[in-house]
């Protein structure tokens, strides 16, 4: 029976068993819900009974295909915020390249001054949750037309113009300024690790200055940009809470919003079918980011020394330049917070009067004719729930997921090159593709049931960790192959010619010396895990509410005290952890892939 | 004629000195090579030449034109200095073809169609890539992505090229290929190259002239076998030669300029100058400087000693002896082996020997030696 004993021998090393263990998992949880979602595109829902005549639930029907694409209200579902959403997209690619691009190539190229500052303040606005800005923004520009009017209003007298304050405008910038951080640390890093040589060759060809950013920097950069634009394009394509917050009041529709919409409201089927249709075009963009970074003059090698770089002079605008980029930074960083502080105390916003300052959103005991007597935030046990609730699910998300990506690390790099490896490695970066509304989606449709062994997961903690969990897989898998990879065979492989345990030997050898690479596979999963709203919205229920969701709830209602008092608290949680975790271990978020 | 005069450079980068007032002239069409450990230097003083780098003080002079001066605020760009340069890592475009690479310095120049393409002809017929024109560079193994390298530095025909360690990413055997080439490239273009390696044996094999460097100073600036045979230095006699100069410490017993007598842990020496008499004070120390092949082993040598160990390689057999205490290596030339732990007799024949200062490493002379009976033999 040599059969047997191949498997034998193949199952008697770990990193099979858990090659074997991790696709099976994994197809169940990614590749599995898709399929569902497929199905529930042809079923009649129980809120959709009526406007399906003669149906029963469960039944199977053409009718949402045919209303979303060809049906008469067609344009408003479907074709409309497709349309904007792709706009936004487009446009949000632009600013955040732009802007990424050109702060990348000042600090790295040029004389400018506050370096390391610039950086790090750059780096901010992708820390911090994307619909941080947004909130400063109405805080600063909203006007009159949903209520009390903004900090520019209250201190200029000027009434902000609609397309200003809401809309398509406000969403691609603070869209864009959230994911310029992005571009800025992937082109950043492709300039700082591209070989000097290369230019300095065409230096010494008597090139120009021009000509060689024209011709060889650009070139080079290109892929990386290419790269850099589908992500953003993706990441901007399924974001939610920034076009909710900022174009629901001119009702400017995204896919990501409709989603929400019809998935709340009566005609679920519609919003299984916009989720299909944005996963499409998500595997798409990672299709045609396959094909460009593996095309024939790829740039593999692009690195080298490059200690001592020529920087550009920028001479007399050079204290100027430096002095505008960093009130510039500030503007969109720290200015944005301390609006929030001083919101969270005004009893209505756009009066600046020492009156109208109070403490009572904080630690008051709620008074019946203020917002229905909500008690302050440091007094209100949801907010304490909520809190807690935000704070297990991202333990637990990041324990989670930082293990199972490190033994996704450990199986692919072990494996190299065989299909089982890749077909992992791809497996686990799927979720960074799929929106993240869309993948709430897949998964309210795959465990609203009972399947197989699994009992329905819908309104359980369980099902709001085993998302988290998928989801940011893909951050905590490439630290690990990373890390891994990093490390090379040769430190396992000396441990286990003294007969060390597998166990032993990742516990005592692999994670004590990757540490900080390790960790950042933990942390990052915690910090995005913390900041989510679109993800897990679609899953909570009332007694499974997180720090986000009631934000969004607060912000819906208009109780700008207390969604301005809490984004305050989740902003300097994930940064005050992302600074502690970065000085004790060296890792840091900002290193990761984007989200 | 393209004569590179270096005056006085220094270069600083913050509180750390690279480079202290190098003083060289690298004489027009001369093959001269940077040698030296890493960090030494010679890189740097490559890319201050080519206008990479700019001195912290000096003035450098190419083909008679001043291209930098500190005193006269003069630095022109590496564009104007007429120069090619050949990178470590040869630096190639990767999203250019091989063609694309070698003509990009003569669009820069204004080529015409017709010339550029006669230049790329002759180019890949001299440096054998005619079939690879069409190729990228991640398509191309490291000895073509080096000849492709070499086709684009030379294009616009630069009088003065320079080459930063450019076999050292090659295997053993294409670099030995490669050195050839280089000297005959050197030959064929008629220009004035200067050349950056820590490998000795290509300094050695390859220069008109070599500039050995060490910690920013250059310790010796002249012919290969000059150096080999005249060293002013003890760094200079152990950097150059392979095997290594035996170094053994040495006391003066007899200050006596017509009898000089040193005295080692195992040895008595008896000294004797090639020419002129230094002057030497009793209880100074020495070290001296034995070449390996100033080391013969015969059945009849005077000196006893052991075989430690032998490493034939079919031309020459290197083999370490012991006598005593004191290890020395020696290279017999031809196919022969000796048997490890046998006996066999040494002698030292040659009359240059090198005494150096202990202290300071230079060079007090060279002469002949001979060993006191009473101090060797018995192993």
């Amino acid at each position: 029976m040599p059969a047997v004993h191949r498997v034998k021998t193949l199952l008697r090393k770990p990193e099979n068993v858990i090659l074997l263990c991790l696709l099976i998992i994994l197809t169940y949880l990614i590749l599995l819900p898709l399929f569902s979602i497929v199905g529930d595109t042809f079923k009649v829902h129980s809120s959709e009974l009526m406007r399906i005549k003669g149906s029963e639930t469960g039944d199977f029907t053409t009718y949402h295909w045919k209303s979303i694409f060809i049906g008469k209200y067609s344009r408003n579902i479907f074709y409309k915020p497709l349309i904007n959403t792709a706009l936004v997209a487009i446009t949000t690619c632009f600013i955040a390249i732009v802007l990424g691009g050109i702060f990348a190539w000042l600090v790295t190229r040029t004389d400018i001054q506050f370096k390391k500052l610039i950086s790090s303040l750059f780096i901010l606005p992708y820390i911090m949750p994307s619909w941080t800005l947004a909130m400063a923004w109405l805080n600063f520009f909203k006007n009159t037309y949903v209520g009390a009017p903004g900090f520019f209003t209250a201190l200029t007298g000027i009434q902000t113009p609609d397309w200003f304050a809401y809309g398509f405008f406000p969403i691609t910038v603070v869209l864009g300024l959230h994911y310029a951080p992005f571009a800025f640390i992937l082109i950043g890093g492709i300039l700082r690790n591209m070989d000097a040589n290369l230019e300095e060759a065409a230096q010494i060809l008597k090139a120009g200055r021009w000509r060689i950013i024209r011709k060889i920097t650009i070139p080079i950069v290109l892929p990386a940009v290419l790269s850099t634009i589908l992500l953003v394009f993706s990441s901007a394509m399924s974001a939610f809470a920034v076009p909710a917050f900022l174009g629901s009041p001119v009702r400017f529709q995204v896919l990501t919003t409709q989603l929400f919409r019809t998935l709340n409201g009566m005609s679920p089927g519609y919003g299984f079918l916009i989720a299909l249709v944005m996963i499409v075009i998500g595997a798409l963009i990672l299709t045609v980011n396959q094909i460009l970074v593996g095309k024939r003059k790829s740039f593999a090698t692009v690195t080298g020394k490059s200690s001592n770089i020529s920087l550009v002079n920028l001479k007399k605008i050079r204290t100027p330049l430096s002095i505008i980029l960093l009130v510039f930074l500030l503007l969109i960083t720290i200015v944005p917070l301390i609006t929030f502080a001083v919101e969270s105390f005004m009893v209505s916003s756009g009066s600046l009067t020492a009156e109208n300052f109070t403490t009572m959103f904080w630690n008051g005991e709620g008074r019946p004719d203020v917002l229905s007597g909500e008690p302050g935030i440091l007094r209100n046990k949801y907010i304490y729930i909520g809190l807690w609730n935000s704070v297990r699910l991202s333990v637990l998300v990041s324990l989670l997921a930082g293990s199972i990506g490190l033994l996704v690390g450990y199986a692919v790099v072990k494996k190299r090159g065989t299909v089982g490896a890749n077909t992992l490695d791809r497996l686990s970066f799927f979720p960074y593709l799929l929106p993240s509304m869309a993948f709430g989606a897949i998964y309210l449709s795959m465990f609203a049931v009972r399947r197989g062994f699994i009992p329905s997961l819908y309104g359980t903690f369980a099902i709001l960790v085993l998302i988290g969990t998928v989801k940011y897989l893909p951050f905590a898998s490439r630290a690990g192959i990373n890390a891994i990879f990093q490390l090379g065979r040769e430190i396992e492989e000396a441990a286990m010619i003294f007969g060390v345990s597998w166990w032993k030997r990742m516990v005592k050898i692999i994670i004590p010396i990757q540490k900080a690479g390790v960790l950042s596979g933990f942390l990052l999963p915690f910090i995005s895990s913390m900041r989510e709203l679109s993800l897990y919205i679609l899953l909570v229920t009332p007694s499974t509410k997180i720090l986000t969701t009631m934000l969004f709830q607060y912000n819906e209602k208009g109780w700008d005290q207390y969604a301005n008092a809490i984004i305050l608290f989740i902003v300097l949680v994930v940064i005050s952890l992302n600074l502690v975790v970065n000085k004790v271990t060296g890792a840091s978020i900002d290193k990761g892939i984007g989200g | 004629m393209p004569e590179i005069i270096i005056k006085n450079a220094t270069k600083r980068f913050g509180n750390v000195v690279a480079i202290e007032n190098l003083d060289i002239v690298i004489e027009d069409k001369g093959f001269v090579t940077l040698l030296g450990p890493s960090g030494c230097g010679k890189t740097t003083t490559l890319r201050m030449i080519s206008g990479l780098e700019s001195p912290t003080d000096g003035d450098i002079y190419i083909d008679g034109k001043l291209v930098f001066s500190s005193s006269k605020g003069i630095d022109l760009p590496p564009a104007k200095r007429n120069v090619g340069f050949l990178f470590q890592n040869y630096a190639l475009w990767p999203h250019m073809t091989v063609e694309k690479n070698i003509t990009f310095g003569l669009e820069n120049l204004k080529w015409g169609k017709a010339d550029t393409k006669h230049r790329v002809d002759e180019l890949s017929e001299l440096l054998r890539i005619e079939d690879m024109l069409e190729r990228y560079p991640n398509e191309l193994s490291g000895g073509q992505q080096q000849r492709v390298a070499i086709a684009r530095t030379l294009a616009p025909n630069p009088k003065v090229l320079f080459m930063d360690e450019p076999l050292s990413n090659l295997d053993a055997k294409l670099r030995i290929e490669m050195r050839a080439e280089l000297k005959r490239l050197h030959l064929e273009t008629n220009s004035t190259f200067v050349y950056v390696t820590h490998d000795q044996l290509e300094a050695m094999t390859l220069s008109s002239r070599i500039c050995l460097m060490k910690e920013g100073r250059v310790q010796q600036y002249a012919a290969p076998l000059e150096i080999y045979n005249h060293p002013t230095n003890c760094f200079c006699a152990e950097f150059v030669g392979n095997p290594t100069i035996n170094l053994i410490d040495v006391e003066c017993c007899k200050d006596d300029p017509e009898d000089i007598q040193l005295v080692s842990e195992d040895f008595h020496f008896y000294f004797k100058p090639v020419s002129g008499l230094p002057t030497l004070r009793k209880g100074a120390k020495f070290l001296l400087g034995l070449r390996p092949e100033h080391i013969s082993l015969t059945e009849n040598g005077t000196i006893k000693s052991n075989v430690y160990s032998t490493l034939p390689s079919g031309m020459e057999t290197i083999v370490i002896i012991r006598i005593k205490e004191t290890y020395l290596t020696s290279v017999v030339f031809g196919g022969l082996d000796f048997k490890v732990d046998s006996e066999i007799g040494m002698s030292l024949s040659s009359d240059n020997y090198f005494l150096f200062d202990k202290s300071s490493g230079s060079l007090i002379t060279a002469g002949s030696l001979s060993v006191d009976q009473k101090y060797s033999g018995e192993p």
